[in-house]
C-alpha cells in the first residue's frame, strides 16, 4: 500500500515536471519570455524541487537491526538531506540572479561531492567499528 | 503542521528530540534522562509519534524510538531550542550533556 503511495506521489511530480517544462516552453515560443529566462526559470524549479525532496529524505530512514548501522544511517540521511535542501536553494536562488551558471552547478556539486564523501566515511567508520574486537 | 508545532513547543519532548538526534534509544534509556513518570513520558512519547517525528520498532519487550525529522522540523527544533534558551524558557529537565563528536 505504501509503494503505491510513493509510486503514485513519485508520478505526479514527474507530471508536474512536464507539464512545468512544458508550459514554459509554450510560454517561450508564443514570445512572452525570452529564452534566457525561460531556462532560469526551469533551473530555479528544479533547484526548489530538490530541497523539496532532499528536505524528506531523513525521514525515510528505514529500520535497521544492528544499533550502530542504524546511528550511522541516521546521521548520513540528515547530513545529505541538509547538504542537498542547501545545495537546491543554492541553486534556485543563483539562478534568479544575474550570475554564470558555473555558480549554480558548482553549488550543487559541492553538495553532491560532499554527501559522498560524509558517506562513505560513514560506511567505512561503520565498517571498521564492526571488525574491531570485542574484549 | 499543527502536530509539529504541539510537538515541539514542549521542553521536555524537544530534549527527547536531543537525544534521539545522537543515536536511537530505548524508552527506558530515554525515560532515564527525565525525572517523570513513565505514563508522563508514554504521553510525550505519542505525542512525538503523532506529529511523525519518531519512529519506533519493537525488539522483544523493548521499544526503539529513533528520529523521524525532515530537514524543515530539524531546522525549527534548532531554532525553537535556541529562541527558548535566549528566552529563558528552556529549563529542560535533567540535562544530559550530549556526547561530543557522535553528531555529524
Amino acid at each position: 500500500m505504501k509503494i503505491h503511495r510513493n509510486l503514485a506521489a513519485s508520478l505526479i511530480a514527474a507530471g508536474l515536471y512536464l507539464v512545468g517544462a512544458l508550459a514554459l516552453k509554450g510560454v517561450e515560443r508564443a514570445g512572452y519570455l525570452p529564452h534566457d529566462t525561460a531556462v532560469r526559470a526551469f533551473e530555479v524549479f528544479n533547484g526548489l524541487a530538490l530541497a523539496v525532496y532532499a528536505n524528506f529524505l531523513p525521514k525515510t530512514l528505514g529500520t535497521f537491526r544492528n544499533p550502530m548501522a542504524a546511528m550511522r544511517m541516521q546521521q548520513v540521511m540528515r547530513v545529505n538531506g541538509w547538504a542537498f535542501v542547501l545545495g537546491g536553494l543554492g541553486y534556485a536562488l543563483v539562478s534568479l540572479l544575474p550570475l554564470p551558471d558555473t555558480v549554480g552547478l558548482a553549488l550543487l556539486g559541492g553538495a553532491t561531492a560532499y554527501v559522498l564523501g560524509y558517506s562513505a566515511w560513514a560506511f567505512m567508520e561503520c565498517d571498521r567499528q564492526e571488525r574491531r574486537p570485542t574484549a | 503542521m499543527n502536530a509539529v508545532f504541539k510537538a515541539l513547543a514542549d521542553p521536555t519532548r524537544r530534549h527527547v528530540l536531543e537525544l534521539l538526534r545522537v543515536r536511537p534509544m530505548t524508552a527506558g534509556e530515554l525515560a532515564e534522562h527525565f525525572p517523570v513518570s513513565k505514563p508522563t513520558m508514554s504521553a510525550h512519547f505519542a505525542v512525538l509519534r503523532e506529529a511523525d517525528l519518531v519512529d519506533v520498532q519493537k525488539a522483544g519487550k523493548t521499544m526503539i524510538y529513533q528520529l523521524k525529522l525532515s530537514v524543515l522540523e530539524d531546522a525549527l527544533l534548532g531554532f525553537v531550542g535556541a529562541f527558548s534558551a535566549v528566552a529563558g524558557s528552556g529549563a529542560d529537565p535533567k540535562r544530559v550533556p550530549i556526547p561530543k563528536g557522535t553528531t555529524p
